[in-house]
């Protein structure tokens, strides 16, 4: 038989979100989309998730906030963001009329915090979602501090959840001993879907100075050092919660991006590499396409999770129980 | 506006031991303003990861070609280094916000201040200047003969225009490049006729913003650098602490990296 291959159906269900194609920005890693505009359609997007946003502006931590490591990179950033007010005057109508969903990270210091700045969005209709960001690393109070506790998680999900009807996504850590805890715990709060993995902590010393390469000591591990441990957290998660993982932690290429489809992921976000060159999130999407064309899949949702099911099919039971 | 291509080497020549001159094919780019900056992704692999942010030194103005003067410092720029006429780089460029001319006339006297590599942004608006026929002098220190070995085409250019000084005298005056700066504004013309720009140094940049501020301020334009992620303001990684204004702090790579010496904390 000959003809016209048919192009696979890319879309993916996040919440009650639709996306036309599974990739997505990370928070942090693209603005509010501004800069970006000049390198790439936005348009082709799966979803732009802007910069994390909280109650109040933030200046940041002082510089220096980065550091190159192998393969990766160390950010101390510090939420640094005009605060919800401006975002919602000046940066969220500039992205209306756009066709990805918008998805606001919102970060805050206490639970209150998170709840009113959710409670503020939810009145902003280019708001489609939010990412409860529940994990940052490099702020002195909340951010990860609410990240790493189960009952603290299920609590601020839940709370947040009761202000804003559309779809809630929670960003979770791999800064814990058991992503799987609060995967949970966020899950039972009323969350929608999950994203993981923000940045690992970490540091570097200068040592020539003798001092640390960061002015907050510390900061978070992004870029494709860190994918490793993001893949095997997504398939962990994957396994423990039936809602959608939005995947990410170094992806830089669709070899990456189908890693976490496979391990479970429904969709995969591109952070770091993007900075470096904008043009991977249309190599991405291109290469998932011919992935799936080169092997007669005819929709994208197919290979979600068909590693572990793969793997499953194969193994004694026994190994199954105790991996999965 | 910027963009990012590929472009190919049309020449790497090594000056001295430390210091490169690339020259990168950009035809049809935007003419880039004089303390602008390009990120060269510095090979295929992911380490390093980042882009090296690279003042540009001068662009032809026929075919747009992108000249760099760098030195090899690290892990990135050895590897630059490496590149042979005919290799492939991928770049952005133009980025940042250049030299402001505005103000300058043949009436007007630029002082153009560079310690070592620092003289690559101040060489392309020198030439800038030049064209404008706005009267200039060009300091340019080093703490020895050896780290001015790129010296050769800016001497050439700016013959009498350019004054040197190296802190163990191997190469003109002896001292700090800031010594042969003070002489000229406390003997030189009106100080209300100069305009100060600077590239190189901290402690370079505070000397001057000092010298320029003391008994009637100069305007001075300083061209700074960072440790860069994207480059194009994105990332928030590459800010300085701000003076005076509403944020803390200002980005580098968009805000910058050339600011009035009002605006940043030096």
């Amino acid at each position: 038989m000959t003809g016209k291959i048919p192009r696979p159906d890319m879309t993916v269900k996040i919440g009650s979100l639709t996306l036309e194609n599974p990739v997505l920005t990370a928070a942090g890693c693209f603005g509010f989309g501004r800069e970006f505009a000049e390198f790439l359609d936005l348009n082709s997007l799966g979803a732009i998730v802007v910069k994390g946003t909280t109650l109040r502006p933030r200046g940041g931590n002082p510089p220096p906030r980065l550091g190159e490591v192998p393969a990766g990179l160390l950010n101390a950033i510090g939420l640094q963001n005009p605060g919800v007010d401006r975002v919602m005057a000046e940066e969220l109508p500039r992205l209306k009329g756009l066709k990805p969903p918008i998805i606001v990270n919102v970060a805050g210091e206490t639970p209150e915090e998170y709840v009113e700045t959710a409670r503020r969005l939810a009145l902003s209709p280019p708001a489609a979602a939010l990412e409860v960001n529940i994990s940052c690393p490099n702020v002195a109070r909340g951010g990860m501090a609410f990240g790493t506790c189960p009952l603290q998680v299920e609590t601020l999900v839940r709370a947040v959840r009761q202000v804003f009807p559309r779809t809630l996504i929670v960003k979770l850590t791999p800064n814990v001993t058991d992503i799987r805890e609060t995967a949970r715990a966020a899950a039972a709060g009323g969350a929608d879907a999950l994203s993981l993995i923000n940045t690992l902590t970490g540091m570097a010393i200068d040592i020539e100075g003798q001092v640390p390469l960061l002015a907050n000591v510390t900061g978070g591990l992004s870029g494709p050092a860190l994918r490793p441990v993001a893949v095997r957290m997504v398939w962990q998660v994957a396994e423990t919660v039936d809602i959608p993982i939005i995947g990410m932690g170094g992806i830089a290429s669709a070899k990456d991006a189908l890693e976490f489809l496979l391990a479970g992921a429904s969709a995969v976000a591109i952070g770091t590499a993007g900075l470096v060159d904008p043009s991977v999130f249309g190599r991405v999407q291109a290469g998932l396409e011919a992935y799936l064309v080169h092997r007669g899949i005819p929709r994208l949702e197919e290979i979600c999770g068909l590693a572990r099911r793969n793997w499953k099919r194969n193994m004694p039971a026994k190994q199954v129980r105790e991996n999965g | 506006m910027f963009e990012q291509r590929r472009g190919l080497v049309l020449s790497h020549i090594p000056l001295g031991e430390e210091y490169r001159e690339l020259t990168v094919g950009a035809e049809g780019m935007a003419a880039a303003r004089p303390g602008q900056f390009a990120g060269l992704k510095v090979g295929k692999a992911l380490d390093p990861l980042l882009r090296r942010p690279l003042s540009i030194y001068h662009q032809d103005r026929g075919t747009g070609a992108l000249h760099f003067l760098y030195r090899v410092v690290g892990q990135g720029t050895r590897l630059l280094s490496g590149l042979k006429e005919g290799d492939e780089v991928d770049f952005i460029a133009p980025l940042g916000r250049g030299f402001s001319l505005e103000g300058l006339s043949p009436n007007t006297r630029a002082l153009l201040v560079a310690g070592g590599v620092g003289a690559a942004p101040l060489y392309f608006l020198a030439a800038r200047l030049r064209e404008k026929q706005v009267p200039l002098t060009f300091f340019l220190g080093g703490r020895r003969a050896a780290d001015l070995a790129f010296r050769g085409r800016i001497a050439a250019a700016l013959g009498e225009d350019l004054v040197i000084a190296t802190e163990d005298g191997s190469l003109g005056r002896q001292g700090l490049v800031t010594g042969p700066l003070q002489e000229f504004l406390d003997e030189g013309p009106g100080r209300e006729a100069c305009r100060l720009f600077a590239c190189g140094p901290a402690p370079m940049l505070r000397e001057v913003a000092r010298l320029a501020s003391v008994g009637g301020a100069i305007p001075l334009q300083v061209s700074l650098e960072a440790r860069m992620a994207c480059g194009f303001g994105a990332c928030l990684g590459c800010v300085c602490p701000a003076s005076g204004g509403d944020a803390p702090y200002r980005r580098v790579c968009t805000e910058g990296p050339v600011f009035f010496a009002g605006e940043v904390e030096l």
